[in-house]
């Protein structure tokens, strides 16, 4: 059976999930109004939150590895998180898997092993992502002042 | 994270560490370039070519639960010591020189004209690197504001 919401006026509504939002909501703060809310877009803005805070971090570690190319026995760290949230599977919400800094340990013990080209890489990904992901917050927002003005 | 705006600007903190130790490692080089010709003898040293040592800068406390076993992703790199190179000075044979000893032997500084060269442009390219991952996290900044928002 699709589960329903039920609209301000009481209309039943079916609405699906998507199999990535799992079975738990992401606001709790709206899950307890009595499925009161309309449309569920903090779903959305939740993830490019948790997204948002990823790639943040994901930058900074970049910047870190550029910055020590220099420095005898450094070794890269990088963060995970997409493959996290694809091992646990689509039943567990992506806001509740929290994003891991791990160090990268090839190369021979005491050689740095930083190339410059791939911070360079992932700085060029991770900033297109972020666009991406500011531009879903973004027009989150502008929908939702088009819904309180009215125009 | 205790101030979020010290944590969106942090990106840049830590390009600027790396700017600022490759700055410092090419003032090292203009020193041994503009000392190569000091000479000496056994009674005072000619001039001894020195190098930086670069050590890996941690951050105090990032606060993120996702951070490395040490709670922390980076905050850049940082000038350690410079420390003076140990090679032999090279001898060579110019009686009349003001600092020959009674063979006519004089001292030369162990500055190699052709190793400062290529250190010389390592630094331009890191220094490129860092400033080229800085205005990417600029970008990104930049992006965050012009996309959130709503008008």
């Amino acid at each position: 059976m699709v589960p329903t919401d039920t609209w301000a006026g009481g209309v039943d509504v079916p609405f699906t999930k998507l199999p990535s939002q799992g079975s738990q909501g992401f606001v709790p703060m709206l899950e307890k109004q009595a499925g009161k809310t309309m449309i569920d877009f903090d779903r959305d803005t939740a993830f490019s939150q948790k997204m948002l805070d990823v790639l943040a971090m994901r930058t900074k570690t970049a910047l870190h590895n550029v910055a020590n190319q220099n420095v005898p026995g450094f070794k890269r760290s990088e963060v995970r998180f997409e493959d996290l949230m694809r091992e646990a599977g689509p039943e567990v919400s992506p806001t509740e898997i929290e994003p891991e800094v791990v160090k990268d340990t090839s190369g021979e013990p005491g050689q740095n092993n930083v190339a410059l080209m791939e911070e360079l890489t992932i700085l060029g990904k991770t900033s297109l992502l972020h666009d991406v992901m500011t531009r879903r917050v973004g027009s989150y927002f502008s929908t939702l002042n088009k819904a309180i003005l009215g125009r | 994270m205790t101030d979020p705006m010290k944590g969106a600007f942090r990106g840049l903190d830590i390009s600027t560490a790396g700017l600022r130790a490759e700055m410092q490692r090419s003032e090292v080089v203009a020193a041994n370039l503009s000392n190569m010709h000091r000479t000496g003898n056994a009674d005072h040293e000619p001039y001894r070519r020195r190098q930086v040592v670069f050590e890996e800068l941690l951050e105090d406390a990032l606060g993120s639960k996702g951070a490395d076993a040490q709670g922390r992703v980076g905050g850049g790199v940082q000038v350690a010591s410079v420390v003076e190179d140990q090679t032999p000075f090279p001898v060579f044979y110019q009686p009349g020189h003001p600092d020959a000893d009674p063979t006519g032997k004089v001292q030369g500084s162990n500055v190699d004209l052709f190793q400062e060269l290529v250190d010389m442009n390592q630094i331009e390219r890191s220094f490129d690197a860092n400033l080229q991952a800085m205005k990417t996290y600029r970008t990104m900044l930049q992006n965050t504001i012009t996309n959130m928002s709503t008008r």
